[in-house]
């Protein structure tokens, strides 16, 4: 962000020009944290997952009735997660610049660049390797829960199996060189035997060529769907249309509130009854000595009354 | 010996999932052609599209990154590699443990998410439009899988597919907890393919597509691939449902030659089958309003949800 | 109000139109005139321009129906009736690209059949060159959240006409729809003057592909008009077959086209049948599969055999057993009607101001219909229901159309029970003594059609103004679209199917 000076979403886009090495490091942190294969993020969820799998042999009921539904919400949040780094990304990153501020932007220095490369190569690592990180952090595991999984570095081709080979497994080394071989053989045949050729021209975009970064969706409209479906439950979103008749000339216009129920039903209260004691307490700076003494000595009675009781 | 017959059945197995692939949309279009009273186009003519395609030139737009042409290839290759893990006419191949059901299912979560990403990278509206409700039916269609593999999962005690596959041959019942399961995950392979009544592949109307708004852009080599990896995820979806509810007929690995042969005129038979079923399906509805997707979806989702928690609190149903 | 005949003072040529006379207007009664059209007493027919006159063409509540005034500015201006009545604005902006002649007060001042690739302006006015290659457009403006605009057309991925729509939207939230469109302007008004009147009348056939027999007709009917010529009555019961058949074809065509919008392909395979039979009969009929060409002022070209009679019954027959099959596939499909209820609603407020006619206007609550309210013949001889309904929505444009489809059956089956024998054309002459001026109003598939026109004593055409329906029926497009998301416009678009052709000229 500091390489554009601009932090609103809306007004960025097309950085993937100006800023090409953040652009590719900052894509593999969101692969990484949306949970996908082949980074850590998915070892991580995988792993979560098969715990979930081994629930039914837990003993209390409780716990085996929450589990299904914290995976429920697991997956929805990771989906839900990914959603928003495609927003993220793609508002920011990809399209075209919607401010002089993105057009002009550049990579950051060496030593920004290298921290993130590192912690991308981490992921990497993590991502291809789990076996190895697994082994290396499961003592850490052992003094926290008691238990650890099996070492994983007896396992062929450095695949990981929580339980049991035939239970479940997965390597991620293996599909991610299946991933790089299959895409690298399919250019290479098709480039071999199909076409290379390529050329450069206007965007097709039906045919009206309007070049203003506007027609781009915006971070606020790429969420709108996913608002309008979701968002009911946990927000309260109005949305007020003010569209004139045809051959009215004044500008439409489109508000939209959004509140959090969570904030409203629950923070709220809770801030206005902070707010009460506090404008109640204030009453009590004023108070003189005696008065207060007389209320240390109140309190203190109540306080052995209680006890006594 | 073993060694290389176990290599051979695999690498056999990613090319039939690859040559059979278009040849299900060209059986399916044909036979929603016929059911309209048309003769249709040839089954082999997304092959011939295909490759039509593979030999032309490119047109790129000009602002187009490098994630917009490296995407392509990614997702291509992310799609084969999740079709070809599903067990197709035999399990327990060479590379089958490599990935199981879940991976399966975020391999092709990957594939999505750089779809999206390449549809909005010229910054065109449709590309916005088709990425946006992408994501928002992605986000509800992916917990709804999740779903349903937990509840195979604890049926069967493994995600591992061939295991999987292998359970439900061996202990064929009927189980309501599998029959939701397997609604849910017609309603998600609908969804996730573009179907009618979620999105119609064969449209011309950009307001209203999801999948072809995104690659609206795309020409040339980089369409083909984009087609080879869509044909390859409907593929994807009918064989997942063969393996795991219908597993009549599949080989194992170690079976030899002609169990294998038998696998794969079942399997060839499943395909036809359900392709016959999507095609009836198709013609007899209308597509949804976009806001009745995630109706649609959640229904699968609760379906999805209800069959876990059936299978958590009886372990019999 | 006084719209006293103030005119024939500087006529050279007694009767000024026919069969409705033109009157000539001072300011004031133009005024007035405009005002009665904003408080909803009139309808607003058509607006048009001719070298330093301004023509206004109103629908009055009783008879005569039709009046037309004329408002002369030498000054190369006129009163804005658009700045009182919106549904002028679009003919006044296209006035002022061809004539040149400035709408005063006018609140829109952009142009809008002018693109500026003609490399003229005011083609039909001063005609100055001019080099630009494309003029900008200001689009109306939104507010609020951050939009972002669907630039959609003019090349769209079917085989459509060319338009442009831009969207300001917020996700899927539409905000704001605009329309642009002149992108098939074909300069028919210039092609108009100084032709002859079979040069003229072919023009009129190909303004707009799928009405050609309307327009046919109507020109046909003008130039009758303007001449007094009587039409055999065969001629006119044959050129009513040719309009039912017209009628039906396309009502079939967009009945499917609306399914298919909602990706219903089994009814678009259905009506696609239907349709195909009915334009195979027409060739074999008349000759040409869309009746191009086969009415011309004095009646029409080909005469109907006996044994194409039987065929037509027989058409006839097959698709009144047809219909209630679609008409079930259509009412029985729930997907379809989750689609179509309640999508795309068209408030009867709206349609009375706009005068729109057709489907829409009749989906709407506004029951009009050339055929009834002008009364041509061979109409008044039959007994036919139109399509009614209120609800406004794309389901009832859908309904309207069906029962436009049993209406036009009826009458496709009277007209071949009672078509009475005779001559198919009558033999007239030019009168050769002074300018002539006719008028006509005749119902197509779309809606009316009017046709203004002046023809000189030697044949010679001096201006003729054709007003497709579609010019009533766009601006309610951008309306349809209200509380409606972007996925839905097509099918909105699709079931007002309104002419491109018709409308740039």
């Amino acid at each position: 962000m500091n390489g554009s000076g601009e932090r609103s979403i809306e007004r960025l886009g097309g950085l993937i020009h100006s800023m090409p090495k953040t652009a590719f490091l900052f894509l593999g942190g969101c692969v990484a944290i949306s949970a996908l294969p082949p980074l850590n993020g998915f070892v991580s969820e995988w792993l979560v997952f098969q715990a979930i799998l081994l629930s039914p042999s837990l003993p209390q009921w409780t716990v085996k009735l929450l589990v299904p539904a914290v995976g429920v919400a697991l997956a929805l949040s990771a989906t839900l997660g990914a959603g928003c780094y495609i927003r993220a990304y793609g508002v920011a990153f990809l399209g075209r610049p919607r401010s002089e501020a993105a057009r002009t932007a550049t990579d950051p220095d060496r030593w920004s660049l290298g921290t993130m490369a590192v912690l991308l190569t981490m992921c990497l690592m993590a991502g291809l390797l789990p076996s190895l990180v697994i082994d290396t952090i499961s003592p850490a595991a052992k003094d926290f829960v008691g238990g650890r999984m099996p070492t994983q570095a007896e396992l062929s081709w450095l695949s990981i199996a929580p339980v049991a080979e035939s239970r479940s497994s997965y390597n991620g080394l293996l599909v991610f060189v299946f991933i790089l071989f299959s895409a690298y053989s399919a250019r290479w045949i098709i480039h071999k035997f199909g076409s290379a050729r390529s050329r450069r021209a206007p965007a097709w975009d039906c045919g009206y060529i309007e070049t203003s970064p506007m027609t781009q969706y915006t971070g606020s409209s790429f969420a709108q769907p996913i608002r309008r479906t979701l968002g009911v439950i946990a927000f309260s979103v109005k949305e007020r249309l003010d569209m004139p008749a045809p051959g009215d000339m004044r500008p439409a216009r489109l508000s939209i509130e959004i509140k959090d129920r969570i904030f409203d039903y629950l923070y709220a209260p809770l801030t206005r009854a902070v707010e009460t004691c506090a404008s109640g307490l204030n009453i009590l700076s004023l108070l003189t000595i005696q008065e207060y003494l007389a209320l240390v000595f109140g309190a203190l009675v109540f306080l052995l009354v209680l006890v006594a009781i | 010996m073993n060694f290389l017959f176990d290599l051979v059945a695999q690498g056999a197995q990613m090319l039939l999932a690859l040559a059979l692939a278009p040849l299900l949309i060209g059986f399916v279009r044909k036979l929603k052609a016929r059911l309209l009273h048309r003769k249709g186009p040839p089954i082999i003519q997304p092959w011939r599209d295909i490759i039509r395609l593979l030999r032309k030139e490119v047109v790129l737009a000009e602002n187009a990154s490098w994630l917009y042409r490296s995407a392509p290839y990614l997702i291509f290759a992310m799609t084969w590699v999740a079709a070809s893990l599903v067990p197709t006419f035999a399990t327990g191949l060479m590379f089958s443990w490599a990935a199981d059901l879940i991976a399966i299912i975020a391999l092709l979560g990957s594939a999505r998410f750089f779809l999206a990403l390449a549809g909005m990278d010229i910054g065109t509206s449709f590309g916005g439009i088709g990425s946006s409700r992408e994501a928002m039916f992605g986000s509800l269609a992916e917990p709804a899988t999740i779903m349903i593999v937990f509840t195979v999962s604890f049926v069967a005690g493994t995600t591992q597919l061939s295991e999987i596959a292998a359970y439900m041959a061996g202990n064929l019942e009927l189980r309501a907890s599998v029959g939701m399961a397997l609604v849910a995950l017609l309603i998600v392979a609908i969804a996730e393919n573009g179907r009618v009544p979620v999105d119609n592949p064969a449209t011309h109307l950009e307001l209203t597509m999801v999948h072809e708004a995104m690659v609206l852009e795309y020409s040339g080599r980089y369409l083909a691939l984009i087609e080879l990896a869509s044909a390859l995820k409907l593929l994807l979806y009918i064989s997942l449902i063969a393996c795991v509810f219908f597993p009549v007929g599949l080989a194992r690995h170690d079976a030899g030659l002609q169990a294998m042969a038998i696998g794969l005129g079942a399997y060839v038979l499943k395909l036809a089958i359900g392709e016959g079923l999507l095609a009836l399906f198709e013609t007899s509805r209308a597509k949804m309003r976009v806001f009745r997707v995630p109706d649609f979806l959640g229904a699968g989702l609760m379906l999805g949800l209800l069959a876990t928690l059936l299978v958590f609190v009886t372990r019999s149903l | 109000m006084n719209f006293a005949s103030k005119q024939t003072a500087t006529q050279s040529s007694p009767p000024s139109c026919l069969p409705w006379p033109r009157e000539i207007v001072d300011k004031a009664s133009w005024l007035a005139l405009a005002e009665s059209l904003a408080k909803g007493e009139r309808e607003l027919l058509s607006l048009w321009g001719e070298t330093s006159c301004v023509h206004m063409a109103v629908l009055e509540p009783r008879e005569p129906r039709l009046r037309i005034v004329t408002f002369e500015c030498p000054e190369d201006s006129f009163p804005s009736v658009g700045r009182l009545h919106p549904p002028a604005l679009r003919l006044e902006r296209a006035i002022h690209d061809l004539y040149g002649l400035k709408p005063e007060g006018t609140p829109d001042h952009r142009a809008w059949l002018d693109h500026g690739r003609w490399g003229v302006r005011q083609p039909c006015g001063a005609r100055h060159e001019i080099n630009t290659v494309c003029d900008p457009y200001t689009f109306l403006t939104t507010e609020g959240e951050p939009l972002h605009l669907i630039p959609v057309g003019p090349v769209h991925a079917g085989i459509i006409e060319p338009g442009h729509f831009r969207f300001s939207a917020n996700g899927e939230t539409v905000v704001r729809l605009e329309e642009r469109l002149g992108f098939v302007h074909k300069g028919v008004d210039r092609l108009m003057g100084g032709a002859s009147i079979e040069r003229a009348a072919q023009i009129a056939a190909r303004v707009s592909g799928d009405s050609t027999v309307a327009y046919s007709l109507a020109f046909a009917q003008a130039v009758e008009a303007a001449f007094d010529v009587a039409v055999p009555p065969r001629a006119t019961y044959l050129r009513a077959l040719m309009a039912e058949l017209e009628r039906l074809a396309n009502h079939f065509g967009d009945i499917g086209a609306i399914c298919n919008d909602a990706a219903f392909a089994l009814m678009h395979a259905q009506r696609g049948l239907v349709r195909e039979r009915i334009l195979r009969e027409a060739a074999s009929c008349f000759g040409h599969r869309l009746m191009m060409d086969r009415i011309a002022p004095g009646g029409t070209v080909v005469n109907l055999r006996q044994d194409n009679a039987a065929a037509l019954y027989a058409l006839v027959d097959w698709i009144e057993l047809m219909t209630p099959r679609l008409i079930a596939l259509f009412g029985d499909t729930t997907s379809l009607q989750d689609r179509t209820v309640g999508t795309g609603v068209i408030s009867e407020a709206l349609v009375k101001q706009y005068a729109c006619g057709g489907y829409i206007g009749r989906a709407s609550g506004r029951a009009f219909d050339a055929r009834k309210a002008i009364g041509y013949a061979p109409y008044p001889q039959f007994a036919f229901e139109i399509g009614a309904s209120k609800e406004g929505d794309v389901d009832a444009r859908v309904w309207v159309r069906f029962d436009e489809i049993k209406a036009s059956l009826k009458i496709v089956r009277q007209i071949l029970d009672e078509a009475p024998g005779g001559p198919v054309i009558g033999a007239w002459a030019l009168p050769e003594d002074w300018t002539r001026e006719g008028a006509a109003l005749v119902e197509g598939f779309r809606g009316d059609v009017f046709v203004w026109l002046r023809i000189r004593a030697d044949g010679v055409v001096q201006r003729c103004h054709l007003r497709d329906p579609s010019w009533f029926q766009w601006p309610l497009l951008e309306a349809a679209i209200k509380d409606n998301i972007v996925a839905d416009f097509p099918l909105c678009n699709k079931s007002f199917n309104c002419s491109y052709s018709g409308h740039d000229l």
